[in-house]
């Protein structure tokens, strides 16, 4: 872990017989060779810093986000599915003088010059001007579609006193202005016995949450005042290049409307590059401002020109970890480039310690050796904290493990073999005066008191764990720009669609076997959820195994006699309102329908809308879309019918929600078995002493529990970055405690104490720039890390010397 | 027996706004956001010779101060599926900027009122009122929208849907015939509009249909600019 063991000096835990000739041999063989190898470092230097170029920074949504089966899946619907792939304009009118035909106009003139190869197609109302006869058409249809409870309905009305009901409805039709529209509907269906599924067709096309109308071909808000084009790009979501062209291709185009016309451009694609370009700015940032306070504090501390490369080295450490990690993983996550400064702020320390070693007693290899072993046992610790992020189920923290783990290996042999060769011994009068930390110094709180103060604080922090909430929301991990999130702030003012459906995806080798598949499921879907709460598209376009059922059943109905009664009854109860004879031909002469063979009807276009919202092809198959409220009773209450039928799933924000918190949990008990178990184990192996290794567990068990209060105290929430941050806070706070035990046990004169707070200093500055990070993740680490490093550091100076005095030192030993 | 008129009150109701919202339904199945497949369809704004954009700009000034409109009206309707004309009378009143009412005597008294964009229908069958957002029923939104462009002279936005010409100067009457990417074409074959002399307002209105049927709204009494009854706007209507 972090390196806060002392410089020098002798040690019963760590044996001074182990003496590493290797090392001086090694360390020998690189001072006869410190100019070549510097001219080497540079070099690589100069090449990782060409490599940067080279980089990719992978800001995909999938590697920050805790994965398990269901979020992966989730996630592999919605990047497969082409609907994160789409780009929206949303266009607005600024200016009251104009109207809504300025608008359009406008907009029709964009749509013009918007082309391959960044917009494949603009996806629009192509047959607007079709639909009825569209409509008319798909009515023929209703033979395959209408199930038995409709024709049981269709019987009940074919009686004198349902068909004269129905002509008086008929007529008063007649009377509206929209009569045009409504009359080829009552002649083609004088009963209503078809109009239920254009009620279906209705609750489809409302599962989409959005509040538009369609106005001659266009996409207009019902105020008006705006209108939407949905654009079909090949670019796709990852590809942060290709978006960028594609953004910088649109803006280019957006600059001909006219000043009266507003646009946001709504796309998953400026997410993807706006994460990218927020974590580089905030890396730069971050990098700045750990390199302004670490070039003061070692400056000022050292006065010491030297002393810079104390800062240097952990910065070229991470820079060719960047390049390196970045070739063996084919990318790098952005969150873990972020981290960079955290790294250096722990990595920093090696140096600080190798340093002091020199200024204290020269740059030969024993002073160096003197610190080697126990310098070396703190960055092991370091690495195995962030190696055993390869066992968290967030891609991006492998990444993490990789960058962080070549990053402190490259600093650890630096610190130890390469800076040394380059530094001086110095005076050191300068530096505070020792102590040792198992002596109580005069005027200092009673222990009892400091021990009874501590106790106070982890209780309150204990309690206030209790308020623990976590944060689940899948928001937390974008961390774009507050316009993008503005502009999609207004978009939905505008269009709806916040409260997005929920999906049960039913998958099938064939189309057929995956409606099929649907239609078992729905049953016990509409009958948990009712038929309006649940959206299906067999609801108007069942499997050809129910079309056939369907068309046979109606057949037979109409042929036992009721076709020639309905007719008579018509006659006679339609003169009474002056229907004429061939009023209602074209609902007799559609009457038997052939089966329709194929997938689809052919020919309406609207299905073609349909078939784009409700069925997915694969490469595997087909699946079929059916959608839902996406609240916590009708998803729980779906997921248990799901969970009975293979090849069915469900995807939906609030269930992703809950697996992102599962996901969340796991890693929670992850850090808590890490905590629990292996720490105490690493502890007590390394004390050897029960007492001991329980006072060292202290500043553990003190920085989570204060982390854990802080969280709800501030009103944060647990996500699965503070975890992973809780993790690093934990390695970070047993070696404080480690060493402080270490100190009070072995009596140490701690000459350079200052060291060791310089060492805290330089990791919470390294964790501190993060809380001037703009991507959340990244902020959310810094605050978990600045508080959780603070309390262990602070319970290690003050808590676990008094704990010490009070339970741990031997009886007879000196007190004050 | 109650409950039986009660379930065929609401079947009524049911089906005169299933009927009603025919369209709608086709036309708000085409709005989910991620469900369309076509291209976008071409600019339709109109081109119309300079004769014809004098004219429709003379009258449509002249119209211009309209404020409200009352008139009794006539309307005549040749339909297939009747086996004789079906004459509707009944009164008619518009108040900008979106307030329309349509009351027919006979046959049937019927009531159709727009108001702060809701919709709302009665009849003296059912007596019942229905109430829904107009935007609901976008088969009567384009028919009220129609309606209020005819009526209020707004002729040179019509230009964007139709092919406009002038068939008669003095008085003038204007034929107006869907231009092909209009969703109205597949309905109406023309429309004719006769001013009355003065140019003040329109005095007839014919619609020819596709499938034969015809349409004529002749206008009678009709009033400008004066305050209209409140009871107007009142729905169920008062009794004459």
């Amino acid at each position: 872990m972090k390196r806060s063991m002392p410089p020098f000096g002798k040690s019963r835990l760590v044996p001074p017989d182990i003496r590493p000739d290797w090392f001086s041999q090694l360390y020998g063989w690189i001072g006869g060779r410190r100019w070549s190898t510097l001219v080497s470092i540079s070099i690589l230097v100069i090449a990782a810093l060409i490599g940067l170029r080279f980089v990719s920074f992978d800001a995909d949504f999938d590697l920050i986000i805790p994965q398990n089966n269901q979020v992966r899946r989730c996630m592999r619907f919605l990047r497969e599915s082409k609907l994160s792939d789409r780009v929206v304009l949303s266009f607005g009118l600024v200016s009251p003088e104009y109207t809504k035909n300025d608008l359009l106009q406008s907009v029709d003139a964009l749509a013009e010059t918007l082309k391959p190869p960044q917009i494949t197609k603009i996806i629009g109302i192509a047959s607007e001007a079709n639909i009825m006869e569209e409509m008319l058409e798909f009515l023929s249809f209703a033979p395959q579609i209408l199930d038995e409870s409709a024709l049981k309905e269709a019987n009940e009305q074919i009686t004198p006193d349902g068909v004269k009901k129905k002509m008086a409805e008929n007529f008063r039709q007649l009377l509206t202005p929209a009569s045009a529209v409504t009359i080829p509907f009552i002649r083609a269906d004088p009963l209503g016995v078809k109009t239920g599924i254009l009620s279906s067709l209705k609750t489809l096309s409302s599962s989409s949450g959005f509040d538009l109308l369609i106005e001659n071909g266009h996409l207009v808000s019902k105020d008006g005042r705006h209108a939407m084009l949905v654009l079909e790009t090949p670019v796709p979501l990852t590809d942060a290049d290709g978006t960028r062209k594609l953004i910088s291709y649109l803006r280019k185009q957006l600059k001909a409307l006219p000043e009266f016309v507003s646009t946001d451009i709504i796309a998953a694609h400026l997410h993807t590059i706006s994460n990218e370009e927020v974590v580089k700015r905030d890396v730069r940032l971050t990098i700045i401002i750990v390199s302004a306070a670490f070039l003061f504090l070692f400056l000022f501390v050292f006065k010491d020109i030297r002393a810079i490369t104390i800062f240097i080295m952990p910065l070229v450490a991470v820079l060719m970890s960047i390049n390196v990690s970045s070739f063996l993983l084919g990318s790098i996550s952005h969150v873990a480039v972020g981290m960079g400064a955290v790294v250096i702020g722990i990595a920093a320390d090696y140096g600080i310690h190798t340093y002091m070693a020199v200024r204290m007693k020269g740059p030969g290899a024993d002073s160096i050796r003197a610190v080697a072993k126990p310098i070396t046992i703190g960055a092991l610790t370091t690495l195995g904290v962030f190696a055993s992020l390869v066992f968290s189920s967030v891609i991006g923290y492998h990444h993490l493990a990789l960058f962080a783990t070549i990053s402190i290996a490259l600093c650890l042999a630096g610190a130890l073999l390469i800076l040394p060769q380059f530094w001086r011994a110095g005076d050191c009068s300068r530096f505070p005066g020792a102590f040792r930390f198992d002596e109580r110094p005069s005027g200092a709180f009673p222990d009892y008191l400091l021990v009874a103060l501590w106790g106070i604080i982890v209780l309150g922090a204990l309690f206030f764990t209790l308020g623990v909430k976590f944060d689940s929301d899948v928001n937390q991990f974008d961390g774009s720009e507050p316009e993008i999130k503005e502009a999609e702030r207004r978009f939905h003012d505008v269009w709806g669609g916040r409260d997005r459906p929920a999906i049960l995806v039913c998958s099938g080798k064939t189309l057929e076997d995956a409606l099929q598949l649907e239609e078992d499921v729905s049953g016990e879907a509409t009958r948990k959820l009712g038929q309006k709460n649940f959206t299906r598209l067999t609801s108007v376009w069942p499997s050809k195994r129910t079309r056939g059922r369907n068309l046979a059943r109606w057949n037979d109905f109409w042929r036992a006699g009721r076709e020639a009664k309905l007719a008579d009854l018509l006659r006679e109860h339609g003169s009474e309102h002056h229907f004429s004879l061939d009023a209602f031909a074209p609902f007799f002469d559609d009457m038997y329908p052939k089966m329709n063979s194929s997938d689809w009807p052919e020919g309406l276009s609207f299905f073609e809308s349909l078939k784009d919202q409700f069925v997915l092809k694969k490469d595997e198959g087909y699946q079929v879309l059916s959608y839902f409220p996406d609240d916590e009773s009708s998803v729980s209450a779906l997921t248990k019918i799901s969970e009975h039928h293979s090849g069915t799933f469900i995807v939906s924000r609030s269930a992703l929600s809950q697996a992102i918190s599962d996901a969340v949990f796991s890693e929670l008990l992850y850090l808590s078995a890490i905590a629990a178990v292996i720490i105490p184990l690493l502890t007590l192996l390394l004390l050897r002493r029960v007492k001991l290794a329980a006072i060292a567990l202290v500043p553990v068990v003190s920085s989570l529990l204060i982390v854990l209060g802080a969280i709800p105290l501030f009103g944060m929430r647990l996500n699965a970055a503070r975890v992973v941050a809780a993790l690093v806070v934990v390695g970070l706070s047993i070696d404080y405690g480690v060493f402080m035990v270490y100190a009070c046990h072995n009596r140490l004169r701690i000459g350079t104490s200052m060291a060791i707070c310089i060492s805290m200093l330089t990791t919470v500055i390294g964790a501190g720039a993060l809380l001037f990070a703009k991507h959340a993740l990244l902020f959310s680490i810094g605050q978990t890390l600045v508080i959780g490093v603070l309390a262990g550091y602070i319970t290690s100076i003050l808590v676990v010397p008094s704990l010490y005095r009070l339970w741990a030192r031997p009886q007879g030993s000196s007190c004050t | 027996m109650a409950n039986m008129r009660r379930e065929r009150d609401e079947s009524r109701r049911a089906f005169a706004l299933r009927a009603c919202r025919a369209l709608s339904i086709i036309t708000l199945c085409l709005a989910a956001f991620s469900a369309s497949a076509g291209e976008a369809s071409a600019n339709t704004s109109g081109q119309i010779g300079p004769d014809v954009e004098a004219v429709l700009q003379r009258l449509q000034k002249t119209m211009s101060s309209l404020t409200s409109l009352e008139s009794g009206f006539v309307q005549r309707k040749s339909l297939a599926i009747l086996d004789q004309e079906l004459v509707l009378k009944g009164n008619l009143f518009v108040k900008r900027p979106a307030q329309l009412a349509w009351h027919v005597k006979t046959p049937l008294r019927y009531s159709m009122i727009i108001k702060d964009n809701v919709l709302y229908q009665w009849d003296e069958d059912t007596k019942k009122t229905t109430k829904s957002p107009l935007s609901k029923n976008p088969p009567m939104q384009k028919a009220v929208e129609q309606m209020k462009q005819w009526l209020s002279g707004e002729y040179l936005l019509l230009s964007r849907e139709y092919e406009v010409s002038v068939i008669k100067s003095c008085p003038v009457v204007l034929k107006f015939v869907p231009r092909k990417s209009s969703v109205i074409s597949k309905v109406i074959k023309s429309i004719e509009i006769s001013f009355r002399p003065d140019e003040k307002y329109i005095q007839e209105i014919r619609i020819q249909e596709k499938c034969g049927d015809s349409t004529r709204l002749i206008f009678s009494d009709t009033r400008l600019n004066e305050k209209i009854d409140a009871s107007v706007w009142e729905i169920p209507p008062r009794a004459p």
